[in-house]
């Protein structure tokens, strides 16, 4: 059986950060990621202040602009504003300041797929694609996983870490042993559907525009710029037919402002849980949206990236000089945690 | 007899995991049950896993494919 000290399972952003810690700290490491890179995913793409900066810190590097949209590269902090109907535009925040300190305001418009993929490859970790986990075994000594594909089915390593996302295998798996004992908040569906921009109306170029109108969804909803096609997203609970949201949005983005679209070129869905943070048990941990690490109003990728390292860096240190991982992990990220009670505080997200 | 999934699945994959079958998976637009995989989750579970989970309530038993 294929052995390795740590495995992660997830090549999102939390995953890439978490590999980034643990080669900078010599571990050996192997990603396993479910789909084929490069991969879309469910997102706005936009990389905020924070991320920006902790891409510098952990990894060394800006994203580069082959990851950017061509046309519509920076999208800037004041040009995202929430529209009411009869009052007008307000500024609407994805990003607070955070430890006191504030972040730049140029944020950079990216295609998901590509940047992910640039981040594990930056991460140096060897990362097998097409390889879900689906299930494992933890002793007080070592993991056994058990993963879907082509290729090895069983692997064993001394931390398994769950870096994969709002829907979790790993940290359903913990939830069904009766492990993880947290109760979600809230459980959202989000839909976004891309097309062809035929015309802008009276939309701002470039802008980012949010909008909290019940009749489309229990979440806002918010459109902005991707190349040549506008991006709408859609959000609401339980049993809501978002993809009728979707038509619902598009009258009123045709009604009251003038846009055309085009042709339809593609949709993502997600699920997103408002779960209070879980970081896993005994030789299982978890990280990112997994652990339950979300940012103000849904912005993932920065909360991904710095708990995703903070994870790899707490693993190789119990690695190192034993000790307990998880007790490693919660008191290195402290402040990551009180940034997000912060965020929860001033949540601005559903329209009912 | 099965379950089905309407035009209204958002391809959010939730099901895919909670299946205990492996009955689902991706067709050409939307996700699709395998009929011959699917149990019904009868003599594991009081509910379907799938309807369970499932974002939009777009998992409806085969009887009810003629009006959905």
């Amino acid at each position: 059986m294929e052995e390795h000290d740590v495995i992660i399972a997830g090549g999102g952003p939390a995953g890439a950060a978490c590999a980034k810690a643990l080669k900078n700290e010599g571990v050996d490491v192997l990603i396993l990621e479910k789909d084929k890179l490069p991969r879309y995913k469910c997102c706005s793409g936009v990389l905020f202040g924070q991320t920006q900066e902790l891409l510098r810190q952990y990894f060394g590097a800006d994203a580069p602009a082959s990851v950017y949209c061509t046309n519509d590269k920076i999208v800037e902090a004041e040009d995202i504003r929430e529209w009411r109907r009869g009052s007008g535009y307000t500024r609407y925040l994805w990003e607070i300041d955070k430890d006191g300190k504030s972040f730049p305001t140029h944020y950079q418009n990216i295609w998901r797929n590509l940047f992910d993929k640039w981040l594990v490859d930056k991460s140096g970790a060897p990362c097998r694609e097409e390889a879900r986990v689906k299930g494992f075994n933890a002793t007080s000594d070592y993991v056994t996983v058990q993963v879907d594909g082509s290729g090895a089915n069983e692997y064993r390593c001394k931390y398994l870490i769950g870096a994969d996302g709002g829907a979790s295998v790993v940290r359903r798996i913990l939830k069904a042993a009766g492990k993880d004992k947290t109760q979600a908040a809230a459980s959202v569906s989000i839909f976004q559907s891309y097309f062809k921009l035929e015309s802008l109306g009276t939309l701002k170029k470039g802008g980012w525009t949010v909008f909290f109108e019940p009749e489309i969804g229990e979440m806002l909803s918010c459109v902005h710029q991707k190349d040549g096609y506008l991006l709408l997203c859609v959000g609401g609970f339980k049993g809501r037919k978002l993809r009728e949201s979707v038509e619902v949005f598009k009258k009123l983005l045709a009604d009251e402002f003038g846009v055309k679209l085009g042709a339809w070129w593609r949709d993502e869905g997600c699920q997103m849980e408002l779960a209070p943070p879980y970081h896993g048990d005994g030789r299982v941990m978890l990280t990112g949206e997994a652990a339950g690490y979300i940012y103000l109003n849904g912005e993932g990728i920065s909360a991904a990236i710095d708990s995703g390292y903070r994870c790899g860096k707490a693993a190789a240190t119990a690695l190192r000089n034993g000790g307990d991982a998880i007790s490693l992990f919660c008191e290195n990220s402290a402040d990551i945690a009180k940034h997000l009670e912060k965020c929860i505080a001033q949540i601005h997200f559903l329209s009912v | 007899m099965a379950y089905f999934i309407t035009s209204d699945c958002i391809n959010c994959t939730e099901c895919v995991f909670e299946c205990p079958n492996d009955a689902i998976s991706l067709g050409e637009h939307i996700h699709e049950i395998d009929a011959g995989k699917c149990t019904e989750c009868v003599g594991f579970h009081k509910e379907p896993q799938c309807v369970v989970v499932c974002a939009t309530d777009c998992i409806v038993h085969e009887k009810a494919r003629a009006v959905a």
